[in-house]
């Protein structure tokens, strides 16, 4: 039983070494979320290269063809389940051994878009899986591939071979920022920038008609405005929170608990994406309404999960249970920042210092195993966590990671409600020491998500997060005022700041490179 | 203990928190780039599969056809070897007494069969009665002493395929000396090979033509791209660029393992050469004796029958190349079978040409085929029988007539391992090269091993230690 208490502190503490008021601190690879304020740039701030990945590549070709690409979602690294040293991350498909799986995949969905395409589909094809113009040349590379492999290999596997190189091409796996000399992204690439952001799939032919015409960027807003009424703008930012949350990740943890089934785990991932979609399209679209809404939506057997039964089948929206409130209670934030078999205010109050607050944590110091204290049986989880909190060398960090995580003891490894642990009442109770605006006592989680969604400091950290994933890049004191400026829109609605963030100069910022 | 939280739990969920969130971060940091697997790293290496054949056509040659000129000029019998010159290598003047100097009276097929991939000598025992001497090899044959060395993954260690000769004594023995029989049929070899393979031939085919297309039309999209980005961007497209090109190396340089379609149950010598080819491009084996006589083969088929009418249309090509040694009309015949037993080993070789290998290089380039015989000619004549007292009055020797070398050639460098596109002369200048030149076939063989990659220290010497001294350090690139 000692043991447990050592081991866990490995992962417990962690160090958060001059991380706090001290702007010269080290970035940390196990914080990517902590902005940087005050730090120049050291270049220009074009927006990089950018792949797509494989949930934005099945989407797409969902879009486009109605086919459901499954093998592109079976490319994604999230399924991996076995320990691995390299920090892959689940939204990317790309790594140098993953380049054979990608064209065997891509073949078999060419296959098959291909059988219901006309005979001379490349030139009015390109266009859509390009999502721009296209040239003559770019038309005649893969018209030529068709023509040449036909004699050889037949009508219908020459033009899959066809269509498959267009979808390995480049101008199909990535989103490009040159500008065409210019420092502002070309139409063509603004449209697919938009679409990527808000829909997480390809530009519609409304969007791509704005760019050739070359008024895109006069109408901008307008455009915008229109892609955020559209349905498919929910998936857009479902997905953010996703990636926010770090729920992103469900798939590659597991939990001890046998009520925790993959099938459960994709219900609460479905009950999130609804979450969010419904806060997204709704009327209340305030950041607040996020991690407050009363009404979730969820399966039978979520349903049963969360001890509030329904009939019937798939996703259904129900009031939240009383002890649930917003985003934080669902069963998908509480099961993946959890240990294995235990709750871990740890966990979750270090999830929310750093993508809540922005205050990364770091990693626990090398002694931290000797420091422990030791785990006594009759101890609640959270009395280990409290004896952590007043333990010489493991104080500083804990006593300010460990309380936000407290509000959450009402809810177990996988997220089901208890009301007691080792038959003593859970306490929720919690006194934040932040240095921020939540530095407030809470009772649980009720009072704390409402704190959250009024808190600028959490607004602004999130803002700083959507700036991040719509940039694909770093965030640092050259974007504060935009993150600003989306922080004080989010405090109202979630649409103006989205607003404000695709039409800024920062979403349009391009190399510049010449062709 | 069930509270107890194992190390693993911590691993896992330890994981599951450096895996969150990650998108702050520019894409690059997480996406694995970078990161060849080991194999891809491989295919680019010199990890090529080294194969030995042998290619055993009994009953000799006619060496005035045989040797070639200066320069390297291809004789008649191998003008069909011309598209492979420069893969080509001639031995002459291989020493191969050591074939029959246990036995003072004959150079017969059964001495050559037990002793020329043996090099280890022969006991003889008399199953069939006194008049009637078998020849028992005292030695495993050089194709299984190199597969057992090599140990290479593949399905099978080694093979020993074709009609053998009701006239000459197997060519292949065990670890422990033992005769083996050849598969004798090519559909029992094609069942043997393929008999449980599935995998539809024609599609592999044309996924690697499409496949090959498709990153050929792809290639220069991520070239150009890489051109336009920034610096940093630049780093992760030269990655990706180098895995489609990885990629494509490995598509368009992968053997393509194509089963034949299931030969007839008549035995064509084609059958079993394509059987073979295919058989190496699927990698089943890299190490294999095929005995090509040509015995089962129908006279008719290959010569014209005008010329078999007079001496005996009936006669097989053993009958052929002993009778009548000095009849034009025969030795036509004879000529013209010959001819066809290298239209055959052309046939191999070009099959294994046309195959690139992992490398870059055609699989012919990392093989060697070792073309040699029982006998140097149908007289039997392998070593100087008239200076040491005997005459060979049974195949009509010309008075005087000079004892000829055994017909030695390989194809295929060994992954320029060994010296191609030559005609080494080892006899010491004799016309046709004696059969007392200064070195035995055992350390051609022991060469070839070395080319291999089988150390000194794995296999010192082969067979008869006593004519097994040294490497030819001649043929050694």
């Amino acid at each position: 039983m000692v043991r447990r208490a050592a081991l866990s502190l490995v992962l417990f503490t962690a160090g958060c070494v001059g991380a706090i008021g001290d702007g010269e601190a080290e970035p940390n690879a196990e914080s990517p979320g902590a902005p940087k304020p005050g730090v120049a740039p050291s270049e220009p701030r074009s927006l990089p290269l950018r792949p797509l990945t494989a949930f934005e590549l099945t989407n797409t070709i969902e879009d486009l063809y109605g086919d459901r690409a499954s093998e592109l979602s079976a490319l994604s690294p999230s399924r991996l389940r076995a320990p691995s040293e390299t920090m892959v991350s689940s939204e990317t498909i790309w790594s140098g051994a993953r380049a054979d799986a990608l064209e065997d995949a891509m073949y078999r969905v060419a296959l098959r878009i291909t059988a219901k395409l006309p005979d001379s589909f490349v030139e009015t094809e390109l266009p859509r899986i390009y999502r721009r113009a296209v040239t003559a040349e770019e038309i005649e590379t893969i018209a030529a591939l068709a023509r040449d492999l036909e004699p050889k290999l037949g009508k219908g596997e020459a033009r899959a071979r066809a269509m498959q190189a267009a979808l390995l091409s480049p101008a199909f796996l990535y989103l490009t920022s040159f500008g065409e000399g210019s420092d502002e992204l070309t139409g063509g690439e603004l449209a697919s920038r938009l679409s990527y952001l808000l829909w997480a799939s390809t530009p519609d032919p409304e969007l791509l008609a704005s760019a050739a015409r070359g008024d895109l960027r006069d109408h901008l807003e307008r455009e915008v405005r229109r892609m955020l009424v559209d349905p498919r703008s929910a998936r857009g930012m479902a997905r953010f929170v996703r990636n926010w949350t770090g729920i992103i990740n469900l798939p590659s943890i597991t939990r001890s608990d046998s009520a925790w089934t993959r099938a459960l785990e994709s219900d609460a991932l479905g009950e999130t994406d609804r979450y969010v979609a419904a806060w997204f399209g709704g009327s209340s679209r305030s950041f607040g309404e996020l991690l407050t809404g009363t009404t979730t939506f969820v399966t039978p057997s979520l349903a049963a999960f969360y001890g509030a039964p329904i009939s019937g089948e798939g996703f259904q929206a129900m009031p939240m249970p009383k002890e649930r409130v917003g985003l934080l209670t669902q069963a998908s934030f509480l099961a993946m920042h959890a240990m294995e078999s235990a709750s871990s205010p740890t966990l979750r109050g270090k999830w929310f210092m750093e993508r809540g607050l922005c205050q990364g944590m770091g990693a626990p110091p090398a002694n931290a195993v000797a420091m422990a204290p030791t785990f006594e049986p009759s101890m609640q989880t959270r009395d280990w966590h409290e004896a952590l909190e007043n333990t010489k060398g493991c104080a500083a960090c804990h006593s300010r990671m460990e309380p936000p995580g407290y509000v959450f003891e009402g809810f177990d490894a996988i997220g089901r409600a208890r009301a007691t642990e080792k038959g003593r009442p859970v306490r929720t109770d919690a006194k934040l020491a932040t240095g921020s605006d939540m530095d407030l006592s809470f009772t649980g989680p009720h009072d704390f998500a409402r704190a959250a969604g009024q808190s600028a400091a959490v607004r602004t950290c999130f803002s700083t997060h959507l700036l991040g994933y719509a940039f694909g890049r770093d965030i640092n004191g050259d974007d504060a005022a935009l993150a600003t400026a989306v922080s004080t829109a989010l405090a109202t609605d979630v649409r103006e700041a989205v607003v404000i963030l695709a039409t800024s100069k920062a979403f349009r910022r391009a190399t510049g490179a010449k062709s | 203990m069930s509270r107890t939280v194992s190390r693993r739990a911590i691993l896992t969920g330890a994981r599951g928190l450096a895996l969150a969130l990650p998108f702050l971060s520019s894409w690059r940091k997480e996406s694995g780039f970078g990161v060849l697997s080991p194999r891809a790293a491989r295919a680019d290496g010199s990890g090529a599969p080294k194969r030995l054949i042998f290619w055993v056509a009994p009953w000799g040659t006619y060496h005035d056809l045989w040797t070639p000129g200066p320069d390297f000029t291809l004789n008649k019998l191998m003008e069909p070897l011309a598209p492979l010159r420069d893969k080509l290598t001639v031995l002459t003047g291989v020493n191969c007494t050591s074939l029959y100097a246990q036995n003072g009276r004959n150079s017969n097929h059964d001495l050559g069969g037990s002793n020329m991939l043996t090099s280890a000598g022969y006991d003889i025992t008399y199953p069939w009665g006194p008049t009637a001497p078998f020849h028992h090899a005292r030695g495993p044959s050089i194709d299984r002493v190199v597969a057992d060395k090599i140990k290479s993954p593949t399905k099978f260690s080694s093979l020993f395929v074709g009609d053998g000769s009701d006239h000459h004594h197997t060519v292949v023995q065990d670890l422990a000396g033992n005769d083996l029989a050849p598969v004798y049929y090519p559909n029992q070899l094609f069942d043997q090979l393929f008999g449980d393979y599935s995998a539809d031939g024609d599609a592999r085919v044309r996924a690697r033509l499409g496949r090959g297309s498709v990153l050929d039309a792809v290639l220069p999209s991520y070239q150009h791209l890489a051109t336009r980005v920034s610096a940093t961007d630049k780093r992760a497209v030269d990655e990706h660029l180098a895995s489609i090109r990885e990629l494509e190396k490995r598509v368009k340089n992968a053997t393509v393992c194509v089963p034949p379609a299931k030969p007839g149950s008549e035995t064509l010598y084609d059958d079993f050469v394509d059987l073979m080819a295919a058989a190496m491009a699927c990698d089943l084996t890299r190490v294999a004796t095929m005995s090509m006589a040509g015995q089962r083969a129908k006279m008719r088929s290959i010569v014209d029958m005008d010329a078999l009418k007079p001496p005996n249309p009936d006669g097989d090509a053993h009958f052929y190349s002993h009778i009548h040694w000095n009849d034009p009309g025969n030795q036509a015949v004879y000529r013209e079978f010959l001819l066809w037993r290298m239209r055959l080993l052309a046939r191999f070789a070009q099959k294994l040409d046309s195959m690139p290998d992992v490398d870059g290089r055609s699989v012919l380039d990392n093989t060697c085929i070792v073309h040699t015989s029982d006998v140097a000619t149908g007289l039997h004549d392998s070593f100087p029988l008239q200076e040491w007292g005997y005459s060979n009055v049974m195949y009509d020797a010309p008075p005087g007539s000079r004892p000829k070398g055994m017909p030695f050639l390989y194809l295929g460098g060994l992954g320029g391992t060994l010296k191609t596109g030559k005609h080494f002369d080892l006899s010491a200048g004799d016309t046709y090269g004696t059969a007392l030149g200064k070195y035995s076939h055992g350390e051609l063989y022991l060469t070839i091993a070395r080319a291999m990659g089988i150390s000194a220290s794995e296999l010192p010497s082969f067979g008869n230690k006593a004519v097994c001294k040294q490497t030819i350090s001649e043929i050694l690139a």
